[in-house]
């Protein structure tokens, strides 16, 4: 299980669910860090995204490895790409690697090698600007995910399992969510169940919390919701997060707090990583 | 005394084409040396670094006098693969992972004609096994099929700080009249090892139709039977005929 080869011919697919509700201009993990909730979603998407496109980009191209989509809710409920690829869900990420909103040249400190820092240009290609207005249907983002993705089940028997995430500061305000997750996580290839994950943004100072294990050290009753909600690492992602330094458990859930999660795309395997890349 | 026969096998990993395919090979008869590199998939560029390196090992370029100089032979390839990628025109997701470099495993051996003695080097996965009177008589740098790492150290094609020592790995042996060496990248190495322990024979490994398409239809069948995983395959076979009886 969660052992198909990710391939052209059977591709993986991401499908990410952006909060985009009023709830989140509120400030990002406790007063002082000058950021919206919204502002580091935007920020984590654009980074997943690069992540993926960076992963499957090859000598001649970006090869389709993976089915991406991305879906807001907000003021409305729907995909959220833009460009080319307005009122698209789900598309090869060939077609996202062409279609960022703009390529931005940004200046990144790295390591000279000897104790210092050199300034180094690069490229920061961003698909989504920040946007924080009205309720938060998260239920009906997730029925529409769900919608989506049991077209994409069916024409893709063979193929890792889909992967979701859901970036929020998980203020649902269309009911609970819970039992539209528990549908959406039944989904299925001959390869296992669908995986859901939760990145919690919270306006609290918590420190971050990764692929935590246990609702205790967990604070505030949203946590603990979209905890609930996160598919638990199935061994082989588990594995390949052991491997890659991270401390995870064997109940250990795809839900991460005040933290990104452009990790768990490095632990899908397309081929050979070197240990020594970093 | 003539010199070995020598047979170069490759087939891309199934779902490529083999302009994708991320092995090289190279063989130089009269200097008898032979060189399998695999790029790692996950990296761009790193068909070009493979070939890099095997055409560089095969006309004695890396490892010019012994093992012991590819720290040093290592760093003009470093620039070629850096001059080669700065000339071309790249997309911003192209020029970021090329800002990352190649990976590469690698290895090389090289015969001595007269003093029926042999070298070899490896950095990661690739392999090289001698076989003498039907048996595996080394395996290298891997010994077991358990000594494969799930994410091996490779050799990147941009560094500043040289070629960490602890990634080379080097040997040396004798030869006989009647030997063959093997060189191979990691899936067929896997599996050569893994039939091996299982008491399958090397000749019995050998015995496919020695032409590309007799390994073309091997490596499928294998393929097909989940034998091998699916990646790019390469083999070298260096053998010499036994002694005149």
């Amino acid at each position: 299980m969660y052992q198909a080869e990710i391939s052209r011919a059977n591709p993986g697919c991401f499908l990410f669910l952006l909060d985009q509700s009023g709830s989140m201009s509120d400030s990002f993990g406790g007063a002082q860090t000058g950021r919206t909730k919204a502002d580091e979603l935007a920020t984590i998407i654009n980074r997943l995204l690069q992540t993926l496109v960076i992963k499957c980009s090859k000598d001649e191209g970006v090869r389709n490895y993976f089915d991406v989509g991305v879906i807001g809710y907000g003021a409305r409920v729907g995909p959220t790409l833009g460009g080319s690829l307005e009122g698209r869900v789900l598309v090869p990420i060939s077609h996202v690697a062409e279609s960022p909103l703009r390529v931005e040249d940004r200046i990144q400190k790295i390591t000279d090698g000897i104790g210092g820092l050199v300034e180094q240009p690069v490229k920061f290609p961003v698909w989504f600007d920040p946007v924080a207005d009205d309720g938060t249907p998260m239920c009906q983002a997730l029925r529409m995910a769900h919608a989506e993705l049991s077209s994409w089940v069916d024409q893709h028997p063979d193929s890792f399992p889909p992967i979701i995430f859901n970036i929020t500061d998980g203020e649902a305000t269309d009911g609970d969510p819970s039992e539209d997750a528990a549908r959406l996580r039944q989904l299925s290839t001959r390869d296992g169940d669908a995986l859901l994950f939760n990145i919690h943004l919270s306006s609290r100072s918590g420190k971050p919390l990764e692929f935590v294990d246990s609702e205790e050290e967990l604070p505030d009753e949203f946590a603990v919701r979209l905890f609930r909600m996160s598919s638990v690492l199935p061994p082989h992602l588990r594995d390949a997060a052991s491997s890659e330094g991270y401390q995870v458990s064997d109940s250990a859930r795809g839900f991460v707090f005040n933290a990104d999660a452009a990790a768990v795309i490095q632990f899908l395997d397309i081929g050979t990583r070197p240990a020594n890349l970093r | 005394m003539s010199g070995p026969r020598v047979e170069e096998y490759w087939l891309p990993k199934r779902g490529s084409t083999k302009e994708e395919y991320e092995d090289a090979i190279r063989v130089n008869k009269r200097g008898l040396r032979f060189a399998v590199a695999d790029g790692a998939s996950e990296s761009s560029f790193a068909g070009l670094w493979a070939r890099l390196l095997v055409e560089s090992f095969a006309q004695g370029r890396l490892c010019r006098r012994s093992p012991s100089t590819f720290p040093r032979d290592v760093s003009p390839l470093r620039r070629q693969w850096q001059q080669e990628i700065r000339g071309r025109s790249l997309p911003w997701y192209a020029e970021l992972k090329a800002a990352a470099g190649a990976f590469a495993a690698f290895v090389g051996l090289k015969v001595r004609r007269s003093r029926k003695a042999w070298w070899a080097i490896a950095v990661g996965d690739c392999c090289l096994f001698l076989i003498r009177q039907g048996r595996l008589e080394r395996a290298f740098p891997i010994e077991s099929v358990e000594g494969f790492p799930s994410r091996p150290f490779l050799l990147h094609s941009l560094s500043t700080s040289g070629v960490d020592k602890q990634l080379i790995h080097i040997t040396e042996g004798d030869w006989q009249p009647g030997d063959t060496f093997l060189l191979m990248s990691d899936a067929l190495a896997t599996y050569f090892l893994t039939a091996l322990a299982s008491s399958q024979t090397p000749d019995s490994l050998l015995s496919f139709d020695r032409t590309p398409q007799g390994f073309i239809s091997w490596i499928t069948d294998l393929r097909d039977d989940h034998l091998i995983r699916n990646d790019d395959v390469s083999l070298v076979i260096v053998s010499y005929a036994p002694a005149a009886t």
